[in-house]
């Protein structure tokens, strides 16, 4: 999780320095989607803030937005739709899309870049779920 | 409810916690911590930007080198056409400024004439010029106003010329200075030599005159320069004198000729 928070303080000094695309929103979006817990509640909150201070945006404004979102995310996570990897994609545009009407950024690489970040969150959340042997065909 | 949106009660408290922020914010009530935080975060920005600054210098560096050697390379071959088309006009050039030189020699009412270029030397003089330009046997060739030659072959799109400097050329000429007239028959030599022929010893003549021709042949007007007398031979012996002549133009050094055509 320190690691996770690192990462994502990383980005966000990123997006507002360097970059010009939104990666926290996809890979916060992706990550309750995955792996609907609590903890996404937090970072959107905390992490939001960071985001509005960093921008000069108003503080809470991007809190509001990720919180929404994240709480969409995992709702539709925990039911029938929650295992498509097309359900996810979605969501980031859709949320890509809503973000882009508060700060307009450059919308088609973040939409380009949601499908390897889904396999890179997937990889990295379930990266200690032991998987079943592989049985050797003799 | 709580099963259908979960962790209800902490989304609701951070919604919250969120639009107090926000209201806290308006009402310039976080602007000491703000102020206070930003002596953190600044610096850091500054130092993202800054590595990214020097990032993008470095790719776009590459980028303009790439397209630099692809713009040079656009341009050389610009300049290879712009040179060639340079050269090209230079050429139509001099042949227009020889052609209106030309008019005041043989005058255009009387005369037609056509350019054309020498395009090898060898016994006979070639030229780009043929039956497709209005070029037909016999017809003379001139510069301003002296003799070349006369056509001696001609295709559909060359001709060649057969010099007055050819043994096989024969053309009635005459001289003329303060002393009188001297006429005579111009024959070639080989090299660049001419000797007119035929000079009685009574007629006068001698080094410096030029050599102009008579007209009698038919096909070249009367009043051609055909060289200037170089050296007067006399022999006593001999029926007749003869006198060195040598043309005035080294067709080394003609660009364009032109041949008379009406």
């Amino acid at each position: 999780m320190k690691t996770l928070i690192f990462v994502f303080i990383l980005i966000l000094f990123l997006q507002t320095t360097v970059l010009q695309v939104n990666l926290f929103l996809s890979v916060l979006i992706l990550r309750s989607f995955l792996r609907p817990e609590k903890q996404n509640l937090l970072l959107a909150f905390s992490l939001g803030l960071l985001l509005s201070f960093l921008n000069n945006s108003p503080l809470g404004l991007y809190s509001l937005l990720f919180l929404s979102l994240s709480e969409a995310a995992q709702i539709i996570a925990k039911s029938r739709l929650g295992e498509h990897i097309l359900i996810a994609i979605g969501l980031v545009i859709v949320s890509q899309v809503i973000c882009n009407l508060f700060k307009p950024t450059n919308i088609i690489i973040e939409i380009l870049f949601a499908i390897p970040l889904y396999f890179l969150v997937k990889f990295w959340e379930e990266r200690f779920i032991i998987k079943s042997e592989i049985k050797l065909k003799i | 409810m709580a099963k259908l949106i979960p962790d209800l009660k902490l989304f609701l408290l951070l919604i919250l916690a969120s639009f107090l922020i926000f209201f806290l914010d308006q009402a310039k009530f976080l602007s000491l911590p703000k102020a206070g935080l930003s002596y953190l975060t600044t610096p850091l920005q500054y130092g993202f930007y800054k590595t990214g600054q020097a990032a993008q210098n470095q790719f776009g560096f590459i980028f303009s080198a790439r397209f630099a050697a692809k713009e040079n390379k656009a341009l050389q071959k610009q300049l290879g056409e712009l040179i060639s088309e340079n050269a090209s006009l230079r050429t139509q050039l001099i042949e227009a400024k020889a052609q209106v030189e030309q008019n005041t020699y043989l005058d255009p009412k009387t005369y037609k004439t056509v350019a054309a270029r020498p395009i090898g030397l060898s016994r006979y003089l070639n030229i780009d010029k043929g039956t497709k330009d209005g070029i037909k046997l016999n017809q003379a060739v001139v510069f301003q106003n002296n003799f070349l030659g006369q056509i001696k072959n001609v295709g559909e799109k060359t001709a060649s010329i057969l010099l007055s400097t050819d043994p096989d050329s024969k053309i009635a000429s005459f001289s003329i200075n303060k002393e009188g007239k001297a006429k005579g028959i111009i024959i070639g030599q080989f090299g660049s030599e001419i000797l007119m022929d035929k000079i009685l010893h009574g007629e006068k003549i001698s080094a410096g005159d030029l050599v102009y021709s008579e007209g009698l042949e038919g096909f070249l007007p009367r009043g051609l320069v055909l060289g200037q007398v170089k050296e007067v031979l006399t022999r006593e012996n001999e029926v007749f004198k003869q006198a060195k002549v040598k043309p005035i133009f080294d067709l080394r050094d003609l660009d364009v000729v032109f041949v008379i055509i009406e």
